[in-house]
């Protein structure tokens, strides 16, 4: 009797760890993806603020450039991405 | 919406409207009539403008048309507004810098001829005098004034003025100096893409703006070469020298376009620190400065007109 409830725990302790081993393994499988944009988020700004000569007085304002990251696959298709849903008008130097 | 371009006074001219497409058409005709009116008006490189004839007169009284006269007397109020920063009066330093031919005639050329370099002797365009009872201008002996970016900011108004009759949302942009009235259906501002100076095909930032006026100064834009000197179109009047900047390119948001012009053209000859100290009464407006890292600079107000992609929240 005590060996038959020994076997029967050995099998119900490797049952539990293999359900559990697979659970965890397809909850993994189908938990979301990082973002393939937070790639493309601007490095912090005190980097920004680095790398840019000083201004006494006035603050750096975020461009469009500041969220692409330099030398990624994407950036040129994201740029390019971002460009077309933007507005027709122009504003430049007359 | 609906969209028309064109090109006058030297500049691609877009309009944009909300409402039916055959009234909107008739007012994008009117808008290009006005434009054509002053480019002839408004022109120094027109011998018959009256710009020119006006030029021609400096030293005695010259009876203007209410157009020019309104756009000298603005001219004159911005002038003492920005402590003299912006002055139309520097056309002689402008021809001596070799834009002394229209931009097309210039671009066919290599390089300009380099010419004798006077001491420069500042006009006193704050000496100008105006008769309202008459409409008349007497420019100070030996004044030469260049009426280009305000009148450009100047038409843009009038012709968004002109369009809004027929439809409650239009914008009307002269090179980029616009004018914008009332709000596109369902949005909460206009949205116009700020080029890059360094690269017209690249886009810095999208603006987000209210009703009111946008114009941008750039010294990128119009160079040239004059012997082996590299030239631009802003010149600095305390040197009549082009501007030694900072910064590549100045956007400014004001009420009026004539405002925006004035004030970017000012901001553009400053320093950071100067810039500060130099906006502190002006609370209306809204700048962004970029650098020539294609940066973009401002005050904590600038954030209000500019819009932050989606996804760097």
């Amino acid at each position: 009797m005590h060996k038959i409830s020994k076997t029967i725990m050995h099998v119900w302790i490797s049952a539990v760890s293999l359900g559990g081993f697979v659970f965890s393994w397809v909850l993994l499988a189908h938990s979301p993806k990082p973002s393939t944009l937070s790639a493309l988020v601007a490095p912090t700004p005190q980097i920004v603020q680095a790398s840019v000569p000083a201004q006494p007085g006035l603050e750096p304002i975020p461009s469009l450039n500041d969220y692409l990251q330099p030398g990624s696959s994407q950036t040129q298709t994201q740029r390019k991405s971002t460009i077309t849903v933007q507005p027709l008008l122009r504003t430049r130097g007359s | 919406m609906e969209f028309n371009e064109f090109t006058a006074m030297n500049t691609l001219i877009q309009s944009a409207a909300e409402g039916e497409s055959r009234p909107l058409q008739v007012g994008f005709e009117g808008v290009r009539r006005f434009f054509a009116e002053s480019e002839a008006r408004f022109s120094r490189f027109c011998e018959d403008s009256e710009l020119s004839r006006l030029n021609r007169a400096a030293g005695t009284w010259f009876q203007a048309s209410p157009e020019l006269f309104e756009v000298v007397q603005t001219a004159l109020e911005l002038h003492r507004l920005t402590g003299g920063l912006f002055d139309p009066s520097i056309l002689n330093a402008l021809r001596r810098a070799g834009y002394d031919r229209s931009m097309d005639e210039i671009k066919k050329l290599s390089a300009l001829p380099v010419v004798s370099s006077e001491k420069w002797e500042r006009p006193q365009f704050d000496k100008t005098c105006l008769d309202p009872r008459r409409g008349a201008i007497c420019l100070p002996k030996g004044v030469q004034i260049d009426l280009g970016g305000i009148a450009k900011g100047w038409t843009a108004s009038k012709a968004a003025v002109l369009l809004s009759t027929y439809s409650p949302a239009c914008t009307v942009s002269a090179g980029g100096d616009m004018m914008c009235i009332g709000l596109p259906q369902g949005q909460p501002s206009w949205e116009v893409a700020l080029e890059d100076p360094r690269d017209e095909q690249q886009v810095l930032a999208v603006l987000k703006i209210a009703p009111g006026a946008l114009a941008t100064t750039s010294i990128t834009r119009r160079r040239w070469l004059q012997g082996s000197q590299p030239r631009h179109h802003v010149i600095d009047p305390r040197r009549g020298q082009p501007v030694e900047s900072d910064w590549l390119s100045m956007s400014v948001f004001a009420p009026t376009a004539t405002q925006a012009e004035a004030f970017a053209k000012a901001l553009l000859m400053l320093s950071a620190a100067e810039i500060q100290a130099f906006m502190k009464p002006f609370h209306q407006l809204r700048f962004l400065a970029v650098d020539c890292n294609g940066k973009l600079w401002g005050t904590p107000q600038s954030k209000e007109i500019i819009d932050v992609p989606e996804y760097a929240h």
